[in-house]
This record gives structure tokens, sequence and C-alpha cells, in this order.
């Protein structure tokens, strides 16, 4: 078969792809230039939501940085902790994000500083096969700014070619961000607690239980398990403590969730992490004004459960100061 | 394979260059490759329903070519029509047939049941059906030749451009321009990446962005009240809108860029006038598709008041029938059906009424815009609502006034969607009111450049890349 190159030798053929391949051109330079002050803005944000979340972790040094969804974010109250343990305590739980999001916001920490104590705080959701893995996806985005660190993009893309291929935009990395980017100048300091934002007077929803409770069928992702190992190997690696804590929900675990936990003692008992089920604490957990849904506290139980969860972690502090003398 | 992913840009890309590289009489088989992978890549087994289809009337087409006798072509276009209608049946129409079925059978106490189908429905089945069907009866009338190449008829009804969500293009016009002998031309070339651009602006930017929220509500529509309701109803109206002249002008452009001409499917709807108006600026290739091969053969506007009537309600419930199975659209038809009906005879009315009330042109043209969006918007609620009780609830809501707080989950969702809006609002009008495209071809190219890159900025920041398919896909 005889291959027709005479379009490209044409004039007018050669003369549209030598613009177009211009266009390109201009356009990289162009997205670039847009990118790299969308960063700058970004990064800078002395205020607003990136900045309470992740900026905050990244430019300062804590003792104690939380890990999790929004079960750490609503659950942990860093100046209760910092109080009872006198230590510097940071709340780096966040809505609607999973293990993958924890990690890779760990690996961007651990480029900076290291803490003495990590907490994880685990959910059903961590370590299952979910049915839409694709919204954990586009939920993770919100660190898409931080791109350039092989944890963020492997975290983000999956290693998945047409993914990277997205992020080689630098004004992508900010999709949809604009907005968030012109509040964070906008507004001043709010109440903000190392991380922790308090939720005020709540009443008791009936909503929200684990997402694995309302599926047919769960099953255990060996890759999410292999993720946690990894979680807790890093923050071993650098000498930090890491502990583990499934904490409060109201009355009972269903069996389903039960097994769940089961499975983290398991793991956890492998990697010689210390774990803590809150969901045992029957005193915490049958009382419903600590609670604003089945699965998150509201201010009331979180400032109980904090002093808890604080004695628990100097109980650990102390044995583990006694092991090392 | 979305036209929104980058699998399709890299698909696209290799396409056009291997089409201009190798001699006009390979490029049928090249093009019915790629449009065969393009297929295939959303589920490569019902490759087979098309393969069917063709061969069905490609078969047909020859045979009725062979005699002149009346009879017998007729005997050959039933074959081609029971085949296709029967395949339609079985993958979109047999379930809901059965449960309709069921639930007479359960009213009347006999206990027995209609087996129910555990298939996917196939991507597109409406579009390419609809599309050889329209080869088979102009054959048979004599309309158009039969196409002798077999491989070219295969194109003609799965060229990948339009296989999915058409425009439903006619054998007398996609046909020919296969046999066209189609030298690269930089103008075609540029005016069909143009085209993609606005196409994709439109689905990523628009319509993906209004899903998020009308899906929200719509998803829970027992939870939200009339006000919200009513702002999630009118978002669907320019999500459907943006999404499926989205795909249209995406289609129109990838032909052109390989030669070929489609034809329009949207002309600027929102601007009609009236519900009738809407029909002729609206999916332009499904209603005159309705009309050459159902409404006018029923005998159209030439039997008198009371059989045009009768032919306008077919044609609306043939048109709900083939949008989806279920008596969601059964209603979506009737509401359409009534509202052109009232449209149609009471149009000299209101026009006398504005004349005597002396009311100014504009305002008049403005108000039944207006008017002519709502009732599109509000057929739109059974379209879009999974259930009829839940349509009704939603009709209930909006129209009782039960209104409240709007739910706002996140205002910047609001700020980005309104932005797209503005901007595909804004060129829509410009386009009507002055052939803006050409005004725009003759800037300077340093101005069209800023624009193209404008649009490509905004994609970027303000886009939804959800990989969300697009709405019409499902029929």
């Amino acid at each position: 078969m005889k291959v027709n190159l005479s379009i490209f030798n044409s004039s007018p053929a050669f003369a549209f792809v030598c613009r177009a391949l211009f266009f390109i051109a201009i356009f990289l330079a162009l997205d670039w230039s847009t990118g790299t002050t969308l960063d700058w803005l970004y990064k800078k944000a002395p205020h607003g939501s990136n900045w309470t979340k992740v900026n905050w972790l990244l430019e300062d040094q804590f003792d104690v940085v939380i890990f999790g969804s929004s079960r750490a974010f609503r659950h942990y109250i860093p100046s209760i902790i910092s109080e009872e343990t006198g230590m510097r305590v940071f709340n780096a739980g966040q809505n609607g994000q999973y293990l993958r999001y924890a990690y890779a916001l760990e690996q961007l920490m651990l480029i900076k500083h290291a803490p003495q104590v990590i907490v994880l705080d685990v959910v059903p959701n961590f370590i299952v096969k979910l049915p839409n893995p694709k919204e954990e996806d586009d939920r993770l985005a919100v660190l898409s700014p931080y791109i350039d660190n092989k944890h963020v993009k492997e975290m983000l893309t999956r290693g998945m070619f047409l993914e990277e291929l997205k992020y080689c935009s630098k004004t992508f990395r900010y999709n949809s961000k604009v907005l968030t980017i012109l509040d964070n100048i906008r507004v001043g300091p709010g109440v903000v607690d190392n991380g922790f934002v308090p939720l005020g007077a709540i009443r008791f929803h009936e909503r929200n239980p684990f997402l694995t409770d309302l599926l047919k069928e769960v099953e255990i992702d060996t890759t999410k398990i292999g993720l946690l190992h990894r979680f807790v190997d890093a923050a071993k690696s650098r000498g930090i403590l890491v502990v583990a804590v499934f904490s409060p929900v109201v009355g009972q675990l269903s069996e389903r969730s039960k097994s769940i936990v089961a499975e983290y003692q398991e793991q956890f008992y492998l990697l010689n992490v210390p774990f803590f089920n809150f969901a045992d604490d029957s005193l915490l957990c049958n009382d419903y004004t600590n609670f604003m849904d089945y699965i998150h506290l509201d201010q009331i139980g979180a400032e109980r459960f904090s002093r808890k969860f604080s004695a628990a972690l100097l109980q650990i502090l102390r044995n583990n100061q006694s092991a090392q003398n | 394979m979305l036209f929104s992913s980058l699998q399709f840009a890299f698909f696209f890309i290799s396409i056009v260059a291997l089409y201009y590289l190798i001699p006009h009489r390979f490029r049928w088989a090249l093009l019915l490759v790629g449009s065969y992978f393009f297929y295939m890549c959303w589920n490569w087994k019902y490759i087979g329903l098309i393969v069917i289809s063709t061969l069905v009337d490609y078969f047909a087409g020859l045979q009725m070519a062979k005699t002149a006798e009346k009879r017998k072509r007729l005997k050959y276009l039933l074959v081609s029509l029971t085949a296709n209608l029967g395949l339609l049946f079985i993958f979109k129409y047999f379930n809901f047939f059965a449960e309709s079925v069921n639930s007479v059978f359960k009213f009347a106490g006999l206990g027995f049941e209609l087996p129910y189908l555990h298939i996917l429905l196939p991507v597109g089945i409406s579009f390419y059906t609809f599309q050889t069907l329209s080869y088979s009866i102009d054959v048979y009338r004599g309309k158009i030749q039969h196409e002798k190449h077999l491989g070219k008829f295969a194109l003609f009804v799965s060229f990948f451009p339009q296989l999915v969500a058409g425009p439903i293009e006619r054998a007398s016009r996609l046909l020919p321009q296969f046999d066209r002998i189609n030298k690269f031309d930089p103008q075609r070339a540029a005016s069909g990446l143009r085209l993609m651009l606005w196409g994709l602006f439109k689905k990523i930017v628009v319509a993906n962005r209004l899903a998020i929220y009308v899906d929200a509500v719509y998803g829970n529509a027992e939870m939200h009240n009339g006000l919200t309701l009513l702002l999630a109803t009118w978002m669907f109206s320019i999500q459907v809108y943006c999404d499926f002249s989205g795909y249209s002008d995406i289609a129109i452009g990838a032909a052109r860029v390989l030669g070929y001409d489609l034809m329009k499917n949207f002309k600027r709807p929102f601007f009609a006038k009236t519900i009738n108006e809407f029909w002729t600026r609206w999916h332009v290739s499904l209603t005159t598709w309705f009309r050459d091969y159902v409404y006018y053969p029923l005998g159209g506007n030439r039997k008198g008041k009371s059989r045009q009537l009768f032919n306008l309600f077919i044609v609306f419930l043939l048109s709900g029938m083939w949008h989806g199975a279920d008596w969601t659209f059964f209603f979506w038809a009737l509401l359409h059906c009534s509202w052109a009906i009232a449209s149609r005879y009471t149009l000299a009315f209101r026009d006398r009424l504005a004349q005597k009330l002396r009311i100014p042109g504009h305002v008049v043209a403005a108000v039944r815009m207006f008017n002519t969006f709502q009732l599109f918007s509000i057929a739109n609620i059974f379209f879009r609502a999974d259930s009829l009780p839940r349509a009704m609830h939603i009709v209930k809501q909006t129209f009782t006034f039960s209104w409240g707080r709007l739910f706002v989950p996140a205002l910047d969702q609001l700020v980005y969607a309104g932005v797209g809006v503005f901007i595909v609002m804004l060129v829509d009008l410009a386009v009507e009111k002055t052939p803006a495209v050409s005004q725009f071809l003759h800037r300077p190219r340093s101005f069209r450049w800023a624009a193209y890159m404008i649009v490509l900025l905004l994609m970027l920041i303000m886009g939804v890349f959800d990989e969300s398919q697009f709405i019409y896909f499902q029929f």
C-alpha cells in the first residue's frame, strides 16, 4: 500500500501543522504561567480551608499528628489533647478522605518534618473494595497542587498514564480551586484549633452509617492493606510512634464492621502498632448526646473522647518510655 | 471511549493522520475499523447488533433494487423493519413491556408472569437503528439508489462521530460523501476543531458542572423544597442542552476534520418563541426524521384539523417512546404534544392580544422565549425523574410553592456553573442576532487565538473531568 505523504508536502497542510504546533507552544507557556501564579497564590495563602488542613501542617512542627477521615476531623480536639499531654497536636483528618489521602499527606509532611507520634483514625472504608473508586479519586484531587511529589502522584493517578498526562498541565492542578484561592485571600483567620474546626451545637441526625454497612457485600482490598503497611512503615522508619484508633460510634457496631475491626486488629498486631477500639467504650457509645449522627461525635462527644484518647496516648508514651529505659 | 476523554483525543488524532496518509480507496476501511473499535471500547459484545442491522439492511436494499414489483419491495422493507425494530424492542422495550403486562396480569388476578431480560441497553441503539431504517425506507420509496459496497454501507451505519448519539444522518446525504475524495483542507480542519472545542466546553464546563447539583437534588427529591427543585429543573434544561448539543458539535466537528458534513442538530433552541418553533431547533435530525417518515406519510396537515392533531399525537408519542421505555417519557411526550397543539391554535389570538395591548415586539418575544423555556423545563421533570411518582412529587412541590431555603451544598459549584452558562448563552445570543461565526473568522488571528486559549484555560480551571456519560447515550 502506497502511503500518501503528499499532504505534508503541500504548503497549506504544512503551514497548518506548523501553526498548530506554534499554537500548542503558546498555550503550554500560558498554561505554565497561569498554573505557576495559582500555585503561588494557593501555597502562600495565610488563611482558608486548604491552609487549615494542609499548608499549616507542612509549614509548622507538631509533636502529634492525627490522620483520618471526617471522623478524625470531628473527633480529636488538639487543644484538649495538648492540655492533657503537654504536646503540640495537629488534626489532619479530612472530610470524605480515606487511606490514600492520609498516606499522601503523611509523605508530604515527612519531607518537611517528623512528629513524635502519628495517630491513624481508621474507618471500615479504608481497607475494603469500594463500589465507585472514581469518587475517591475525585476527592483526592484536593492534593493535586502537590502532584510533583511522587507519592502524591501515585495516590492521585494510581499509575495510570492518561491520568498522569492530565497533571502535566500546571493549570489543571488548580481545577475547581480558583474560587477557593480567592476565598483564602479574602477571608480572615477563622476559629480553628490546629486543624480542628469546632462544630457548635448540633442536633442528632439519623444519617451517615458506614458506607460498608450499606453495600451488599464487602471484600478486603489487599492493595489497601499494603498501603496501610506502607503508611506505618514510612513513619516507623523515621522513629515515629504510630498509634491506631477506631473511634466511637453510636450503640453497637454492625457484624460487618466488627469483622473489619478484627481485620484491623490482626494487621496492627502484625505491624506492632497499638490499636485502641473506642467502639467498645459503652460510656461514650451509648450516650446519644455525644453524637451528631451514627458515626460522628458532636462537640461535647469530641471533648469527652479527646480526654479519653489523651489518657490512652499518655499511657502508651509512658510504656514506651519505660521500655526504652 | 467518551468524546471528552484523552483516549478519544489519541484515537481521533491517529485516525485523522492515517486517513490523510492512506489512499482514498482504503479510507472507508480505516474509518470502518476505527468506528467498530470506537464502539467496542464501550462493550465489544454488542458490535454484533450493528453487524446484524447492517447485513439485514444491506441485503434488503440489494433485493429491493432487483425488482420493480411493489409487493416484493414491501416484503423486503418489512424484513428490514422487523429485524431492526425487533432488536430495538428486545433490548430497549421488552422489560418495560413485561413489567406492564405483569402488572395487568397481577391486577386481573392471573398467576402468570413474563420473564425479564437481564441485558444492558446497547449504547446508541436508537440512533443507528433509525439511521439504517431511513436507508431501507428511502430505497423502498425509490428516493435513493441502494448502496452496492457493503463496506461503505457498514460505515454509513457505524460512522464513529455520530454512531452513539447522532445526528441521525440520511443515506442520501452521507453515503455519497464516502465516495468523495477528501483532500486535507486546513480551513475545514480548523473549523472542525473549533466546533469540537466549543462542544467540549459546553459538556465539560457547563453540563458536567450543572449535573452535580441536578443529580444531588433529583437523587433525593423528597428531601428538597419547591424552590430547590425549580432551580434544579431549570439547571437540568440547560444541562441537557449543553450536554447533547455539545456532543453534536463534537460529532459534526470531528466529521468535518475528516472532510464529511453532518447535519446541524441544534439551532439555539432557547431562543424559540413557541414550542413548535422549539422543535425546529432542538434535536433537528430526530424531528425531521419523524416528520419525513411518520408525520408526512400519515397525511401531515393535508387531511383536516382532527387528523393533523392525531398525526401530531402519534409523532410525539413515538418521540417519547424513542427516548425511553418508561411512563415518564410517555408523560413527557404528552405534555409536549398538548403544548404544541395549544401553541398552534392560540398563536393568532395571542398575536392579536399583544397588538391590541400595544406591547412592544421585543417584550413579546422575550416573554415568549421565557414561556417556551418554562414549558420545556416542566416537561423535563418527567424526562429527568427516575419514576412517575417522583416526577409528580417534584411537580407538586414546585407548583404548590412549598418553598423554603435554597439548597446550596457548595457555593463555588453554582458560581462555576453560572459563569459557564453565561458564556454559552452569550455566544448563542451573538450567533442568534448576528452571523457571529463569520464575523469572528474575519477578526485578526491574534484575537481568535486569544479566544481559543481563554476557552481552553477556562476548561482547565472550571471543567469537570469526571468522565460522566453524555445523557443521550442512554437512548
